[in-house]
């Protein structure tokens, strides 16, 4: 029965097809990690106002004094819009070095904590080619329709291969240092532990650039001054939470393991020695769940929900949820609500999946305390949210 | 029927080598994974490898195998046509063919896929080189498997 097959080569045809398609099956999977349901009762008590639909993956949103939106794309451009979405200008800025390829591209926007008298304007992208990329921060002078005078502040050392986990994310601290999440550019996840380089950590700058005279390693030799924190493996979301004093990062997991993190000065937070997800492939990446001297999560999902920003909510539109940590998921196409105390973490409710986007990135119209949630797609939305 | 005898000692040695080559490239995809860690992190003990090697070849195992098998369905009948022209060495063509096909593979797979590289032990040349000696293992022991079920196979009364 089986002989017509070898004489008929064409007649395999299918029988490769399907092993094909079973393959793609598993590995589909990749980009952000499985994600089954969870939880929950859809949101009906949201007011949704899309804002613009025309930019492509958009990364980040910064407001501006007079409530006009920056919009960063991640194919490297900035977006100017009226406080109604109205696209003013869009403009490519002249980042040195930009790399646009897989997730490289422009990422985070973040204003000048004192923007108003020091108008400067943080960019971190993507920078290099395909042989030899990484994270690169830049700032430029906002002077009210476009960006001047363009700077590096800091390059992520060393250069490496792929276009794949990169960090990105910029929170300024009250004592007006600056904390940039970087990744562990994928193949290269072992080197999240070392502190010789920059993979897998978090770094702490001064606004110029400098690296300040109290970073945890300073008086290392072998570690590199600017690293805050290590262990890192994709660190998408970091937000100072003002009435606990502590930064909170969240982190793309592999196949599960997705975390928020409480960051601590000189933590090492485990990647890949612990984690509670798998590799892609299925196989284990480390035997180990926890492992003394390694922080763990605050919280985790399996499987994934690739928690892909951070914020934590200071508003009056919503005012229950005060200081409460929003997460949006591009896999999990949610925000996760999720409450903080001095000892703990929780899940306490799961937002805006009635929306079935994937969401980027979340920020807060301070004028408002609406939110603004940026979804990624070819086609981008800016939405904003608002009670009903 | 002699032609039929050929292709079913064919189809019976392709299924084990596909599992053997599956089997043993999980194994040593987990032993690099463990060599990394334990070069960052605590020794592994044995009860820990064994553990880590079994929970692998269940659940990284098939993703494997099936990558294999669909390896050797197109690398095993390039080789059996080299061989039909060159009349000898079907060992040698199997095993190469098998070893080449895996590698063009991977780098397919990670060209296609949205990570940089998809088996973690292929990020290293010492990885890739030992995954493809699984995948050389597998086209020899075809080789091998079919030539000795060819001697067992029962002859067809038509055939003599």
């Amino acid at each position: 029965m089986l002989k017509p097959l070898f004489h008929h080569p064409a007649r395999l045809l299918p029988l490769f097809l399907l092993c094909t398609v079973g393959l793609s099956a598993n590995l589909v999977i990749a980009d952000d990690g499985d994600y089954e349901e969870q939880l929950t009762e859809l949101q009906s008590g949201f007011e949704y106002t899309e804002l613009s639909q025309e930019i492509a993956f958009p990364w980040s949103l910064a407001v501006l004094p007079n409530s006009e939106l920056l919009v960063t794309s991640r194919a490297g451009a900035l977006w100017h819009l009226s406080a109604e979405g109205i696209v003013i200008n869009n403009v490519m800025p002249e980042l040195p070095e930009l790399w646009i390829d897989g997730q490289a591209g422009l990422f985070d926007i973040a204003l000048h904590p004192d923007f108003d008298t020091e108008p400067f304007i943080y960019l971190s992208y993507a920078c290099g080619s395909l042989r030899a990329n990484t994270t690169c921060l830049s700032r430029g002078h906002w002077n009210g329709s476009e960006l001047q005078d363009i700077e590096p502040i800091f390059q992520a050392y060393p250069f490496k291969r792929g276009s794949a986990h990169y960090g990105g994310r910029i929170a300024f601290l009250p004592d007006n240092t600056l904390l940039l999440t970087l990744g562990d550019g994928f193949d290269y996840r072992e080197r999240a532990q070392l502190l010789s380089d920059h993979l897998g950590t978090t770094v702490r700058i001064e606004l110029n650039g400098e690296v300040p005279s109290d970073n945890p390693f300073i008086a290392n030799p072998k570690a590199l001054p600017e690293i805050f924190s290590y262990g890192h493996r994709n660190v998408q979301g970091v937000a100072w939470h003002p009435q606990l004093e502590q930064l909170f990062i969240s982190e793309h997991g592999p196949r599960g393991g997705d975390e928020i993190n409480r960051l601590r000065a000189g933590g090492n937070f485990g990647w890949p020695l612990i984690t509670g997800g798998v590799d892609y492939t299925g196989a284990r990446i480390t035997p180990y769940r926890d492992l003394p001297g390694l922080h763990g999560p605050e919280v985790e999902w399996t499987p994934s929900i690739a928690p892909s920003g951070l914020i934590v909510y200071q508003g009056d539109e919503f005012s229950d949820w005060h200081g409460d940590l929003l997460v949006p998921a591009l896999a999990g196409k949610q925000v996760a609500r999720v409450r903080v105390n001095d000892t703990g973490a929780e899940v306490i409710d799961i937002l805006f999946q009635d929306l079935n986007a994937r969401i980027r990135d979340i920020r807060v119209e301070p004028a408002t305390g609406a939110l603004l949630l940026l979804v990624d797609a070819a086609e981008g939305k800016i939405i904003r949210v608002t009670k009903k | 029927m002699r032609t039929r005898r050929r292709t079913l000692s064919y189809l019976l040695a392709f299924f084990p080598a596909v599992i053997l080559a599956g089997i043993l490239g999980s194994i040593i995809q987990t032993q690099f994974n463990l060599l990394a860690i334990g070069q960052i992190g605590p020794a592994i003990d044995f009860a820990t490898r064994l553990e880590t090697t079994l929970y692998d070849l269940q659940h990284f195992g098939p993703v494997y195998t099936a990558i294999i098998f669909v390896v050797f369905l197109l690398a095993l009948p390039v080789a059996h046509l080299v061989v039909r022209v060159q009349k000898r060495q079907f060992y040698a063509w199997c095993a190469v063919a098998t070893a080449i096909g895996l590698w063009v593979a991977f780098r397919l797979i990670d060209h296609f896929a949205p990570m940089p590289t998809l088996i973690a032990a292929t990020r290293t040349t010492a990885g890739t080189l030992l995954l493809i000696f699984s995948s050389f293992m597998g086209g020899l022991f075809y080789a091998w498997l079919s030539r000795i079920s060819r001697r067992y196979l029962p002859r067809s009364r038509a055939g003599n």
